[in-house]
C-alpha cells in the first residue's frame, strides 16, 4: 500500500509557490465535501425558516380555541395546536428560540472552556491541577440526571418564564465545558513542545501576547470543530429538557416544548402533527450541524484524527 | 547471462488525485537478472518506489493504478494474475522490506508470529516447524538470543533490529527476488552500513536478484551490479555499474555524481543541481530535466528523448547522445 | 499493576470526595428542603416544622450536614427514599436489575451492527454503501432519543400494534417459564431498538475512522507484501490494532448498563432505575436522586480505572506504572 509520494511532495511545494494557507487548504476541502454542502443548504434552510418565514405566514401566533385541534389542511399546513395557534409558525418561532440557545449555550461552554484550557495547559503547575481536577469531577457525574435535576431546581426557584431560556443556555454551557477544556489543553501542551514557541520565548514576548497571537491561532480549527458539533449537542440538550417541561416553558416555545404534546396520550395517538414537525425540525437541524462539523473536522485534518 | 527474472516493458502507473494526474511511472522499461543486484536511484519522489509496489501489486487504488504495460517475473505477466495467484507470489517468491522499520511490523503481535505467519502461509509448516524456521532465520540476519526475540514485541527492538527482522520476513520463504525500499535511509550510518553488508552477504549465500531502491550513491557504488537511473517517473540512463560510474552520459547522473561528497577531495561546496523536480501533473511531451540542463536545447524543450543503447549496452535518454549513435 | 491500580484508586478519592460536595451542594441551595416535602401544609405550624428538621438534622449548617451526610454514604447508609418510604438502596436494587437488563441488550447489539458497518465502511471506503450508511448514521445520531422513541411507539405499537405500548411484561399475565420470557423480550424489542439506533450512529463512526487509520500504517502493507489472505489482513492485523482504543470506548459505557436510560424507559413506561430516578426529580426525593447519582459517578471513576488497565493489558507498548 503506497501513499502517493508524489501528490504529497506536490502540496510542499504547491504551498512554497502559491503560499496557500491552511485556512485555504481546509477551505478547498471543506467545499468539496458533499456532505458540507448538504449540510450547509439543510442549515441555512432551517435559519431563514426560523428567523424570515414567521413574516410571510399568514397566520398570527394569537390562541383562537374555535380553531383548536385542527387536522394539517390547505390554510394549517401543520394543523392547529390546542389553542388553535398555526403550528407551522409556532414551528418557526420555536426554532428561533432552539437555535438561540444552542449557539449561545455553545458559546458559554467555548468561553469556560477554551479559557479554562489554555490557562491549564500553558501555566500548568497548581492551576492545572485544580483545573483539571474539577474537570475529573464534572466528568465524572451523570451529566443528564444532574441537567435535569437543574431544570426541576429552576422551577422550584420560580425564575420567571421570560428568564429561563438564558439560565437554560447557562446551564447547557456550564455543563458541558469540560470535553473543550481538555482538548485545548492538550493542543496547547503540544504546541509549547514546538520550537516556534521556544522562538516566543527567546524574543521575551508577553504572556498575553504568545496566548493571543501565537498559541490561539493553532488551537482555533480545534475550536471551531468543537463548537460546531457543541451547537448541535446543545440544541439536543435543551430539546430533552424542554420535552420533560424542565427547560423552556410557556409561552416561548422551543422545538423540545412543542415536542412535550405527546406527552399526552390523546394527541401523542391522534394528532400528530402536534409532535411529529418539531421533532423532523431537530433532526435536520441536528444533522446538518453535524456534517458541517465533521466536514471541518476532516478539512482542518484530513488525516481524519478524532 | 543468466535470464532475466523480472522485466518491466513500458510500465505506466498513475496516481488520480484532487489535483489532477500524477504520472508516477510513466513508461519505465528494465530488466533484473537472476541472482543480479539492480539498484534504483532517483531523487524522492521520482516514481522508484512506485515502480517496486507496481511489481507487488501493492499500489492502493483509488487513487493509484497501473494503466499500462506489462511486469514479467519468471515468466508470467505479474499483472495479469488473480488476487489469489499474486498473493502466492508475495512474500513467498518476492521479498520486500521497506524503509521505516520503525512502523513496519505489526505493533500487537509478537516478532515470531509475523515471522512465522508467511512460513505457514506459503510453506504449510506446522506452527512447531515455523518456530524452528524463524528462529533460525533470526540467527541468520545476525540477532543473539534467537528464543528470546521470538516472544517480544516491536517496540522492545531497535531500529536496526527490526530492519534485521524484516529482512529475515522477507527471506523467510526463500524468494528468488528481494525488493528493499531504501532499507537504510531511516537508520544510524553505523548501523547502515551492518544492514548493507547484512543484504550482501545474504545475496550471495542465496544467490537471490535483489533490487534495492535508493537515493544514496554510496550504497550504489558498494552493492550495485547494475543501476537503473529514475527521472520525475522515467528511465533516463541504465548501466553495469561500473560503466555507469566511470561513464556517465545524462546530464542529471551527471550532476548526481557531481553532488557527491569525494574522500580526500577538498571541496569549497558540494555540486547542487540548480532547480527542483517538476511538479508531476500536467507534464508536457518534453525532457522533464530539460528546465534544469544546462545543456539543453530547442529539442529538448520539444520532444521526450526515448532511451537509446549504445554498444556496450549503456542506454540514456537524452537527445545530446541521439545523434551519436545514429551515425 | 497492582501498584498502578491502588495509586489510582487513591487519585480518585479527591475527585470523589468533590463530585460529592457538587451534588450535595446543589440540593443544599435548592429552596425547599426533606421537611418541606413531605410535611409541608396548612395544618403543619412552623414551630412543629423547626421540631421536624431539627430531627432530620437539617438545622445544623452546612458543613457539619455534609460530613454526616457522606459519613452515612461511606457505611453505605443512603437513608430512606420519600416516594417509596424504604431504604433508597433497596430501592435502587429494586429497579436497577431491570434497566441492566435492557443495557446488556443494547451494547450488544450496537456493538454488532456497529463494527459490522463501521468496519465494511472503511474497507470499502467511498463505495455506494459507505456513502448510504454515512447519511443513515448521521440520521441516527442526530435524533433526539426520545423522539426516536416516540416514532417507533407510534408506529409500531399505536398503528401498527406489532408490539406492546410499554411496560415490561403483559399486564394481568402471570406467564413463567418460556412464555415469560417471550413476554418480556416482546416488550424490550422497542426501547431496545430505540436506543441501539441512536448509538450505534457514533460508534460506527468511531469503528470507521480507526479502521482507516490503521488500514494506512505501514504493517498493514507488510502484511499485504507478505502475501496474507486480505481476511487475515483487515481481521488480524488491522482490526487488533483499531480495537485497541474501543477497548477504552467500551469500558467506559459499562456505568450506563446501571445508569438507566430516563428518558426511554419513561416513554416505554419500563420499570427501570432511569424512570424511578426521573419520577424521583419530579417529586424532590432528593435521598434517592442523591444515592443514584453517588452510585454512578463511583462507577464512572471505577470504569475509567478499569478502562486504563484494560487498554495496558491489550497494547504491550503500554506499560502501567
Amino acid at each position: 500500500m503506497e501513499r502517493p509520494t508524489p501528490t504529497l511532495d506536490y502540496r510542499k511545494k504547491n504551498k512554497k509557490r502559491g503560499g496557500t494557507s491552511l485556512w485555504q487548504d481546509a477551505f478547498r476541502r471543506f467545499i468539496r465535501n458533499k456532505y458540507a454542502i448538504l449540510g450547509l443548504v439543510i442549515l441555512t434552510f432551517m435559519v431563514l425558516f426560523a428567523f424570515i418565514g414567521p413574516y410571510f405566514s399568514p397566520h398570527q401566533d394569537v390562541p383562537d380555541v374555535t380553531k383548536a385541534n385542527q387536522p394539517p389542511s390547505n390554510e394549517h399546513w401543520l394543523g392547529t395546536d390546542n389553542l388553535g395557534r398555526d403550528v407551522l409558525l409556532r414551528l418557526m418561532l420555536a426554532g428561533r428560540i432552539s437555535l438561540t440557545i444552542g449557539i449561545a449555550a455553545t458559546l458559554i461552554l467555548l468561553l469556560i472552556g477554551v479559557t479554562l484550557g489554555s490557562i491549564s495547559g500553558y501555566y500548568g503547575g497548581w492551576l492545572d491541577v485544580i483545573i483539571m481536577r474539577i474537570a475529573d469531577i464534572i466528568y465524572a457525574m451523570p451529566g443528564l440526571p444532574i441537567l435535569i435535576v437543574m431544570g426541576a431546581i429552576m422551577s422550584d426557584l420560580k425564575i420567571p418564564p421570560a428568564h429561563r431560556i438564558y439560565y437554560v443556555m447557562f446551564i447547557l454551557g456550564i455543563i458541558s465545558w469540560v470535553g473543550v477544556a481538555r482538548l485545548v489543553r492538550s493542543q496547547i501542551l503540544s504546541l509549547k513542545e514546538q520550537e516556534f514557541m521556544l522562538a516566543t520565548e527567546v524574543l521575551g514576548l508577553k504572556d498575553s501576547k504568545k496566548i493571543i497571537k501565537h498559541l490561539f491561532p493553532n488551537v482555533l480549527p480545534t475550536v471551531i470543530v468543537a463548537g460546531t458539533l457543541g451547537v448541535a449537542s446543545s440544541i439536543i440538550s435543551e430539546s430533552t429538557l424542554s420535552f420533560l417541561g424542565l427547560g423552556v416553558v410557556p409561552p416561548t416555545p422551543s422545538w423540545g416544548y412543542m415536542l412535550s404534546a405527546a406527552n399526552n396520550m390523546i394527541d401523542f395517538a391522534k394528532r400528530p402533527w402536534l409532535w411529529i414537525p418539531p421533532g423532523v425540525a431537530i433532526m435536520l437541524t441536528v444533522v446538518a450541524i453535524n456534517f458541517i462539523g465533521d466536514a471541518l473536522r476532516d478539512a482542518f485534518d484530513p488525516r481524519q484524527k478524532i | 547471462m543468466a535470464k532475466n527474472l523480472v522485466e518491466f516493458r513500458n510500465l505506466k502507473t498513475f496516481f488520480y488525485t484532487e489535483e489532477g494526474v500524477v504520472k508516477a511511472v510513466n513508461d519505465v522499461s528494465f530488466s533484473i537478472r537472476e541472482g543480479e543486484t539492480v539498484c534504483v536511484v532517483g531523487e524522492s519522489g521520482c516514481g522508484k518506489s512506485v515502480t517496486a509496489l507496481s511489481l507487488m501489486r501493492l499500489i492502493q487504488s483509488p487513487p493509484g493504478k497501473i494503466v499500462g504495460g506489462e511486469i514479467i517475473f519468471d515468466g508470467r505477466d505479474i499483472l495479469k494474475l488473480s488476487d489469489a495467484e499474486m498473493r502466492r507470489i508475495r512474500g513467498n517468491e518476492i521479498g520486500m522490506i521497506f524503509q521505516e522499520p520503525m512502523t513496519s511490523l505489526n505493533p500487537v503481535l509478537t516478532i515470531g508470529e509475523q515471522i512465522m505467519e508467511p512460513l505457514m502461509v506459503h510453506k504449510l509448516m506446522t506452527k512447531k516447524e515455523a518456530w524452528n524456521k524463524a528462529i533460525e532465520l533470526i540467527k541468520q540476519v545476525g540477532i543473539p538470543r534467537a528464543e528470546q526475540i521470538m516472544t517480544s514485541y516491536p517496540h522492545e527492538l531497535s531500529g536496526g533490529m527490526r530492519q534485521r527482522i524484516m529482512i529475515a520476513i522477507a527471506l523467510s520463504c526463500d524468494p528468488k527476488l528481494l525488493i528493499a525500499d531504501e532499507p537504510t535511509t531511516a537508520l544510524d550510518v553505523t548501523i547502515q552500513a551492518q544492514i548493507l553488508d547484512l543484504l550482501r552477504k545474504i545475496k550471495q549465500e542465496r544467490n537471490m536478484a535483489l533490487m534495492l531502491i535508493t537515493h544514496d550513491l554510496g550504497i550504489v557504488a558498494e552493492i550495485a551490479d547494475y543501476v537503473v537511473v529514475m527521472y520525475a517517473g522515467k528511465v533516463i540512463e541504465e548501466a553495469p555499474v561500473r560503466e555507469l560510474f566511470k561513464n556517465s552520459k545524462h546530464p542529471y547522473t551527471r550532476g548526481l555524481l557531481k553532488a557527491k561528497p569525494i574522500i580526500g577531495q577538498r571541496q569549497e561546496r558540494l555540486y547542487t543541481i540548480p532547480g527542483q523536480v517538476p511538479n508531476p501533473i500536467g507534464l508536457g511531451d518534453y525532457c522533464y530535466f530539460s528546465d534544469r540542463c544546462e545543456y539543453a536545447m530547442d529539442i529538448c524543450h520539444q520532444k521526450i528523448p526515448q532511451l537509446i543503447s549504445d554498444e556496450n549496452g549503456h542506454k540514456v535518454a537524452c537527445w545530446l547522445y541521439e545523434g551519436e549513435w545514429k551515425k | 499493576m497492582a501498584q498502578f491500580i491502588v495509586r489510582r484508586l487513591l487519585q480518585s478519592i479527591p475527585t470523589l470526595i468533590g463530585a460529592s460536595i457538587i451534588i450535595f451542594l446543589i440540593f443544599a441551595l435548592a429552596p425547599g428542603d426533606y421537611v418541606t416535602r413531605q410535611f409541608e401544609n396548612p395544618k403543619m405550624t412552623p414551630e412543629r416544622m423547626e421540631q421536624l428538621r431539627a430531627l432530620y438534622g437539617l438545622d445544623k449548617p452546612l458543613p457539619e450536614r455534609y460530613v454526616s451526610w457522606a459519613g452515612n454514604m461511606l457505611r453505605g447508609e443512603m437513608g430512606d427514599s420519600l416516594m417509596f418510604k424504604k431504604p433508597v438502596i433497596s430501592v435502587i436494587n429494586d429497579f436497577i436489575w431491570n434497566s441492566f437488563l435492557l443495557g446488556v441488550a443494547i451494547m450488544f447489539f450496537e456493538w454488532l451492527i456497529a463494527s459490522i458497518i463501521g468496519i465494511y465502511s472503511a474497507i470499502r471506503q467511498y463505495s455506494v454503501f459507505d456513502a448510504i450508511a454515512t447519511l443513515i448514521i448521521f440520521m441516527l445520531y442526530s435524533l433526539p432519543s426520545f423522539f426516536l422513541g416516540l416514532l417507533l411507539l407510534k408506529i409500531f405499537a399505536v398503528d401498527l400494534r406489532w408490539f406492546p405500548v410499554g411496560g415490561m411484561i403483559t399486564t394481568g399475565s402471570n406467564y413463567t417459564g418460556w412464555a415469560h420470557i417471550m413476554d418480556v423480550a416482546k416488550h424490550m424489542v422497542l426501547p431496545v431498538a430505540t436506543l441501539t439506533l441512536i448509538s450505534v450512529g457514533g460508534l460506527s463512526r468511531y469503528f470507521r475512522t480507526n479502521m482507516l487509520e490503521v488500514i494506512k500504517q505501514d504493517y498493514i502493507r507488510t502484511a499485504r507484501a507478505k502475501g496474507l489472505k486480505e481476511r487475515t489482513v483487515i481481521f488480524k492485523h488491522a482490526l487488533r490494532n483499531a480495537l485497541l482504543p474501543l477497548i477504552t470506548l467500551f469500558t467506559l459505557e459499562i456505568p450506563s448498563l446501571f445508569a438507566g436510560a430516563m428518558i426511554t424507559e419513561r416513554i416505554y413506561n419500563w420499570p427501570g432505575i432511569g424512570k424511578v430516578v426521573l419520577q424521583a426529580i419530579y417529586v424532590r426525593d432528593y435521598p434517592l436522586f442523591l444515592g443514584y447519582t453517588m452510585l454512578i459517578t463511583v462507577l464512572t471513576i471505577l470504569a475509567n480505572i478499569l478502562a486504563d488497565v484494560l487498554y495496558g493489558i491489550a497494547d504491550p507498548r503500554v506499560r502501567l506504572k
